[in-house]
C-alpha cells in the first residue's frame, strides 16, 4: 500500500507540475483519493512559500565579512594549536619547571612525597590509556629536567622516543582504543600506510599531513589506535631532530656510566632502514674530538658537526601585539617599533584589509635561536571606524536634492534623519552640521538655510543667457522655479532685476523684466553720446532705478 | 564527486584559507539566501543566518568529511539545521523586522491573510520534521528540484527521495493536523 502511495504521490506532484489539475490526479486513483487529496493539497501550499521569488539580498556583503572574520579567528587559533601540540599539562612539566631551579627542587620533592617511588615503578609498564601512565610520564620528565649534561640528556631524548614507539606498538597489539604520538624516522610510505620510525600507522582523508614530509624526514605523528589494532595518524608533522650526543669531549660520565650507550639518530636521507644506530663508546675525561663511533647498521655514520649539533628546538613562547605597521621589507616588518621576520610559513591575512605602512596589524610570533621575533600571524586590522563627531561649518548651496546637496564644495548624504531648516535655493548660504562616516562620506544631520536679508534691484544689458544662471550688467543672476521673467530675453536686451542678493555676490532674481529695444527713441539730450545703449535705455525708461545698480528695496 | 577545482577549494577552505572561503561564499551565499528566505519569509533574517550558515560550514568542514560527496548538498543540510536552530531558539518572534508585502492585485485582503497564515504554518510544520525529510521537502517544493536534483544533492537514489517525500509529506500533515508525528 504505502509502495503504490510513495509512486502514486510522487506521479501525480509531477503531473501537477505539468498543469495537470489536483483533482484530475486524484480522479484516477479512486482507492487512494482520500490519502492522495490532502498530501498534494499540502504541496500545492507549500509550492506556493516557493513561488514567490525571495527578494534580492541587500547586505550579502556584510554576511561575507562575518565569515572572513570569523576564518581569520580560526586560522589563528589552528595556528596556536599546531605550535602548542596540544599537550597535556604533564608534558608541559618542563616549561613550568624551568622556570626556576626552585620550583624544580619544589617539584621533585613533592613528586617523591606524593607518588613514592614505588607508585613510579610500578607506573613503568603503563600505556597510554592506563591510570598510571601520566605518572609515568612525569618521571620521564622529571628525569629528563634533572639530567643537566647535554649528552645524557640527547641520549634520554632518544631513549624516550624509542619508548613511545614501543608503547605504540604495545597498544596496537593489544587493540586498545588510545591516543598517543611519538617520533621517528618516516621508513615507508604506500598508499595510506605508513611506517614510521618501525611502527606500521594508517592514514584517512583526515589526516593532516605537515609539508615536507618524505621518506627519511623525522616527524611526530599524532595516533589513536583503535579496537582493531589499527594506528590511525591524526597529524603528521615534520620534527626538528632531536639533538643527538655530541660526539666531541665531554665531562666524565658518571660511574656506572660507562657501558657504550645505544643512541637512535634519525637518518638524514631516505634509506630502507629505519634508523641508523650508532654506538657511542663513552666519552673519555680527554678532549678528544673523534671518540670514533661505529656503526652497527650503516657503513657511514659520519656525525658531521652540522648533524650532531643540531640544537634542540626553543621551547616556543608565543608572543602577541598590535600597533601600526612602520616598514614592510621583504624578509622583515617592523610593527609598532618590533622587527619581526616574515618568512614562508607566516600567515598574513588581508581579508580585512591590506597590508601598508600606517595600517593596523595584531602579530603572534615566536621568538627564534638568536632571540629575534618569527611572525607565526600577522592579521591586518580593518581602519579603526572613526567616530562619527560633528562637523559643523557653513557655505553655499551649490546644489540640492532629494539624498544629497553639495554645501561649500561638500557633498552631503541627506538621509530621512537629516534636519532641514528653511527652503534651499542655490546660492543661499547654509550653515551645516554633519558626521563623518568611516568612509569619509559625511552624513547631514541638520542643516539650516539662511534666507537672504537684502533685496536688490538693478538693470543692465543682458550678457549671458543659460539654463538657470545668467549674467546681467556682469552681475550673476540665478533664475529658479519662482523666478518670473517677462519679455522675451535676448543677449544686449535690458533687463530689470529684483532679487535677492546671495552670499556669494550673485542674485537669485524673484523677477525679471526685459524692456523691448527702444533704440530708435534714444535722443541726444537724453544722454551722452558716448554711453552705452543700456544707460540710454535705463535713463529713458526707468529713470527711477538708475540711481544705484544694486539698491535695497523694500517690498 | 566535486570538481577538482572545487575540491582544492574546500581543502584551502580546511585551513581557513581566507580567499578559498570568500570564492565558496561567493558561489553559494545566493543560493543558500534563496533557500533560508524561502524558509524563513523575511529578507534581513535570511540574510543573517546565510551569513551563520557559512559560519558553521568553517567550524564543520575542518571535523566532518559528509562534506566529500557534495558539498551543496551538506551545505544545505547545514541551511536546514540553522533554520530549524534559529525557530527552535524562539528569538524568530522578537527579531523580525517589518518588510513592505506587495499583496497580489487579484487579492483581497481577507484571502491574503488567510493565505499568509498558512504559509507560516507550513513553514513552522517543516522545521518539525526529520532533517532529511524536512530537506527534500525543502528542495523539492521550496526550490524546486526535481527527484534527481534533490538525489544528487543528498548522496540518495530516486527511490529513497521519493519515500521521503511521502514520509515528508504525511509528517508535515501530522504537525499541521496537531496530530503526533
Amino acid at each position: 500500500m504505502n509502495e503504490d502511495m510513495v509512486s502514486v504521490l510522487d506521479k501525480c506532484i509531477e503531473e501537477m507540475e505539468h498543469g495537470a489539475s489536483l483533482e484530475a490526479c486524484v480522479a484516477q486513483y479512486p482507492a487512494l483519493a482520500a490519502q492522495l487529496e490532502p498530501l498534494l493539497r499540502l504541496v500545492l501550499d507549500i509550492q506556493s512559500l516557493g513561488q514567490e521569488p525571495a527578494p534580492p539580498p541587500l547586505n550579502l556583503q556584510a554576511g561575507r565579512r562575518r565569515v572572513l572574520r570569523e576564518a581569520a579567528r580560526l586560522r589563528v587559533e589552528q595556528r596556536e594549536q599546531e605550535h602548542s601540540k596540544q599537550s597535556p599539562w604533564w608534558l608541559n612539566l618542563p616549561a613550568l619547571l624551568r622556570r626556576s631551579a626552585a620550583a624544580a627542587a619544589l617539584a621533585s620533592v613533592l613528586l617523591v612525597t606524593i607518588l613514592g617511588a614505588g607508585t613510579v615503578a610500578i607506573s613503568a609498564n603503563s600505556l597510554p590509556g592506563d591510570a598510571l601512565y601520566p605518572v609515568k610520564r612525569i618521571g620521564e620528565e622529571v628525569q629528563l629536567f634533572l639530567t643537566l649534561d647535554e649528552q645524557r640528556k640527547a641520549q634520554l631524548v632518544d631513549a624516550l622516543d624509542a619508548r613511545r614507539r614501543q608503547e605504540a606498538l604495545a597498544v596496537s597489539s593489544s587493540q586498545r582504543v588510545a591516543e598517543l604520538s611519538f617520533r621517528g624516522a618516516v621508513d615507508s610510505i604506500e598508499d595510506g600506510r605508513w611506517t614510521i620510525g618501525g611502527v606500521p600507522v594508517r592514514l584517512s582523508d583526515e589526516t593532516s599531513v605537515g609539508d615536507g614530509v618524505t621518506v627519511g624526514s623525522f616527524v611526530r605523528v599524532e595516533v589513536r589506535s583503535l579496537s582493531d589494532g589499527t594506528l590511525l595518524a591524526l597529524r603528521i608533522a615534520v620534527e626538528p631532530a632531536a639533538k643527538p650526543p655530541r660526539l666531541t669531549a665531554s665531562p666524565t660520565p658518571a660511574a656506572g656510566e660507562a657501558t657504550p650507550t645505544e643512541l637512535t639518530v634519525p637518518s638524514p636521507t631516505p634509506t630502507t632502514t629505519p634508523t641508523t644506530r650508532v654506538v657511542v663508546q663513552p666519552a673519555s675525561s680527554t678532549s678528544t674530538p673523534s671518540p670514533t663511533p661505529t656503526a652497527t647498521e650503516s657503513s657511514t655514520p659520519s656525525p658531521t658537526p652540522t648533524a650532531t649539533d643540531t640544537p634542540l628546538p626553543p621551547r616556543q613562547v608565543k608572543i602577541r601585539f598590535a600597533g601600526p605597521i612602520d616598514e614592510i621589507g621583504a624578509d622583515t616588518w617592523t610593527i609598532d617599533g618590533r622587527v619581526v621576520r616574515v618568512d614562508a610559513n607566516t600567515s598574513i591575512d588581508q581579508s580585512q584589509a591590506q597590508a601598508a605602512v600606517g595600517a593596523t596589524a595584531s602579530v603572534v610570533a615566536v621568538r627564534d635561536d638568536d632571540g629575534g621575533l618569527v611572525a607565526v600571524s600577522i592579521i591586518i586590522e580593518p581602519p579603526p571606524q572613526a567616530p562619527p563627531e560633528p562637523f559643523e561649518f557653513r557655505g553655499l548651496i551649490e546644489n540640492y536634492g532629494a539624498d544629497s546637496w553639495t554645501v561649500g564644495g561638500y557633498s552631503l548624504a541627506i538621509t530621512p534623519d537629516t534636519a532641514v531648516e528653511g527652503s534651499p535655493k542655490q546660492g543661499l548660504l547654509a550653515q551645516v552640521k554633519a558626521v563623518r562616516l568611516g568612509d569619509g562620506s559625511l552624513v547631514a544631520v541638520q542643516i539650516v538655510v539662511q534666507p537672504p536679508t537684502e533685496e536688490v534691484q538693478f538693470e543692465g544689458l543682458i550678457q549671458s543667457l543659460a539654463a538657470g544662471e545668467w549674467i546681467v550688467e556682469g552681475v550673476i543672476v540665478r533664475l529658479d522655479e519662482e523666478t518670473v521673467v517677462e519679455g522675451k530675453p535676448a543677449l544686449g536686451a535690458m533687463a530689470e532685476v529684483q532679487g535677492l542678493l546671495l552670499a556669494d555676490g550673485a542674485v537669485l532674481a524673484l523677477r525679471i523684466v526685459i524692456q523691448p529695444p527702444v533704440a530708435a527713441t534714444v535722443t541726444p539730450s537724453q544722454a551722452p553720446a558716448t554711453e552705452t545703449p543700456a544707460t540710454l535705455l535705463r535713463a529713458t525708461e526707468i529713470p527711477t532705478l538708475t540711481e544705484t545698480a544694486l539698491s535695497s528695496i523694500q517690498r | 564527486m566535486q570538481p577538482d577545482s572545487e575540491s582544492a577549494l574546500l581543502e584551502r577552505a580546511r585551513e581557513c584559507d581566507g580567499a578559498a572561503i570568500a570564492e565558496l561564499y561567493d558561489r553559494y551565499s545566493l543560493r543558500i539566501y534563496n533557500y533560508v528566505y524561502h524558509r524563513v519569509g523575511n529578507r534581513n533574517l535570511a540574510e543573517d543566518l546565510t551569513s551563520t550558515v557559512f559560519v558553521r560550514m568553517l567550524e564543520a568542514i575542518r571535523t566532518s568529511k559528509a562534506w566529500r560527496s557534495s558539498f551543496s548538498g551538506w551545505l544545505y543540510r547545514i541551511a536546514h539545521n540553522v533554520v530549524v536552530d534559529h525557530f527552535r531558539s524562539g528569538k524568530q518572534d522578537r527579531d523580525l523586522p517589518l518588510e513592505d508585502m506587495t499583496l497580489p492585485s487579484s487579492e483581497r485582503p481577507a484571502e491574503s491573510a488567510e493565505r499568509s497564515i498558512t504559509q507560516e504554518r507550513v513553514r513552522a510544520a517543516i522545521n518539525e520534521l526529520t532533517e532529511t525529510q524536512g530537506l527534500v521537502i525543502s528542495l523539492k517544493f521550496l526550490q524546486g528540484m526535481t527527484n534527481a536534483e534533490v538525489a544528487s544533492l543528498m548522496g540518495k537514489n530516486e527511490g529513497a527521495i521519493k519515500s521521503l517525500q511521502f514520509r515528508g509529506l504525511a509528517a508535515l500533515r501530522r504537525v499541521m493536523d496537531g496530530e503526533p508525528l
